[in-house]
């Protein structure tokens, strides 16, 4: 009896690392955003060299705080950079006087909130977590 | 009481922006650093008593308190205090942005002058592999910050920006010498400059700059009274003298940074040339090649400084012995290698370990003299 407990918590524990890696993470905006950005582009919004959408709005840019696996995945997907070097390219903008790090948020939760709430607003999260009150402008495999 | 008002109004800022409940943040930097040279004379400004270890010479700590108050504006402030300051607390720079386009960003207030590759981040340990900056290049710029205005334009090409920017103001600051025996007092009432930018956010940063300051400066410096008056073996004088008087200095360097694979290089040349009451060329250049290891990255670096031409003072009375002490004779030149290795402890916290061998042909008690230095450091960012 013990054999197959642990059998079946060996195996739930696979199904539930197998969906936490199959769940990629999305970049997403308000539902009536209506621009089209390219990953080019979204990395440069995510960088803090561009804030304004061409012929569009000023973006407010919003972050997970720094140790979120999703925050590292996303950064190292999009903007091909690890946590360090993330950490080291704000470092570099802030203390130079150069730009601000984006606003960060609590949790994916509170971040699918605030872009369903701002016009502007753009965040990630984990494509698991999107739902009618958002659009996904990229998703990252 | 002009620092106090700025202080004040910077303070009223923020405070205006806490109660419009903008977004504002806090944010800060520091450097806990001991080095230990071999000599009993200051070699690139690590003290000379001793020679025991100083904590003076690198350690520093900085804060950063901004504020984004419109789609368009921003304000943002800092403040260091370091151990070797004359003043307790330097505030580095405090302005306010406005993003006029996505291309365009103004600045107006106190900035870092962006005379040298490096010169913004030259506290900010974290963002470079040396315990500090290549004293050889970094020494030849009287530079600190500016109260003007800069104008920034920025253009989007693929992959890659491209960054103009312009600058003018003014500047004038307080420093003393690592031991107290000497305090500058400099005025650049005319600065203006600017430089071009080339960076693919990821493995490439070139920069070319270039400034021009009209300077005064004089300093009240602590001599042992035999220099002046040979019948006085023992004691100390204060003796005032100029540094600089309205001299011309353009501010010329052309850097880059290249971080690809494992391997890190960092390079640049720079030139100051000062025209005026006396003409004074000095080029200097550094490299550093740096390979990655996982967190741990050993590195090499070489830098170095020569006087082309120096024609001295025309007029060298007593009064400026204590110039005579801080300026290169003609055909000097100092260089350093160096060797040492930096470990990410996180993100967040970096540990170096250095090693500095310097070598000057200079014989009239100038910069440095021959030495080996060893330091140590832990940079963090919150």
């Amino acid at each position: 009896m013990k054999i197959i407990l642990f059998a079946l918590l060996v195996f739930e524990t696979q199904i539930i690392n197998i969906n936490a890696a199959q769940s990629d993470v999305v970049v997403i905006v308000n539902k009536n955003f209506n621009y089209e950005v390219n990953s080019s582009f979204l990395s440069k919004i995510f960088l803090g060299r561009e804030k304004e959408i061409p012929q569009g709005p000023i973006v407010q840019l919003l972050d997970l705080s720094e140790g979120d696996h999703i925050r590292d995945e996303l950064y190292e997907k999009l903007v091909d950079k690890n946590p360090s070097e993330m950490k080291s390219h704000w470092s570099y903008l802030m203390f130079t006087g150069k730009g601000l790090p984006p606003k960060v948020v609590s949790s994916e939760d509170e971040m699918k909130r605030m872009v369903a709430e701002s016009q502007n607003a753009i965040g990630y999260i984990s494509s698991s977590k999107v739902d009618s009150s958002v659009k996904v402008l990229l998703q990252l495999k | 009481m002009k620092k106090q008002i700025v202080a004040l109004a910077m303070l009223l800022m923020l405070s205006s922006a806490s109660v419009l409940a903008v977004d504002v943040q806090l944010h800060g930097f520091g450097t806990a650093g001991v080095a230990k040279s071999d000599s009993k004379f200051s070699v690139n400004d690590i003290g000379n008593e001793g020679p025991r270890p100083t904590f003076a010479r690198d350690s520093r700590f900085g804060l950063n308190v901004s504020a984004k108050l419109s789609d368009r504006w921003d304000i943002s402030s800092q403040f260091i205090t370091k151990a070797n300051s004359f003043e307790p607390i330097t505030a580095q720079f405090f302005f306010i942005r406005l993003h006029a386009s996505s291309q365009f960003n103004i600045r107006a207030g106190r900035m870092i002058a962006p005379t040298w590759l490096l010169s913004e981040q030259i506290e900010v340990g974290l963002t470079y592999p040396w315990v500090r900056l290549p004293y050889e290049v970094y020494i030849l710029n009287p530079l600190r910050f500016f109260d003007g205005l800069s104008v920034a334009w920025t253009q989007q090409m693929g992959d890659w920006s491209l960054g103009i920017e312009v600058m003018g103001g003014s500047s004038t600051y307080k420093d003393k010498s690592f031991d107290d025996s000497k305090i500058s007092y400099v005025n650049m009432p005319e600065t203006f400059g600017g430089n071009v930018t080339l960076s693919d956010d990821k493995h490439v940063l070139l920069r070319a700059s270039y400034v021009n300051a009209l300077i005064n400066g004089t300093a009240n410096a602590l001599v042992a009274a035999s220099t002046i008056y040979p019948s006085m073996p023992i004691g100390s004088i204060t003796v005032p003298s100029t540094l600089f008087n309205s001299e011309r200095g353009q501010l010329i360097s052309i850097g880059g940074k290249f971080d690809i694979g494992n391997f890190l290089v960092m390079t640049e040349a720079a030139r100051r040339i000062i025209t005026g009451n006396y003409l004074a060329v000095a080029n200097s250049a550094y490299l550093t090649v740096g390979y990655h290891v996982g967190e741990l990255m050993p590195f090499a670096s070489g830098s170095w400084l020569g006087n082309l031409l120096g024609t001295g003072w025309p007029d060298p009375d007593p009064a400026t012995i204590a110039t005579a002490t801080t300026s290169l004779s003609p055909l000097d030149n100092q260089y350093t290698l160096s060797g040492g290795v930096n470990y990410r402890v996180s993100p967040s916290v970096v540990w170096k370990l250095q090693y500095d061998y310097v070598r000057t042909n200079n014989t009239n008690a100038v910069m440095s003299k021959n030495a080996q230095v060893v330091s140590t450091s832990l940079d963090f960012v919150f």
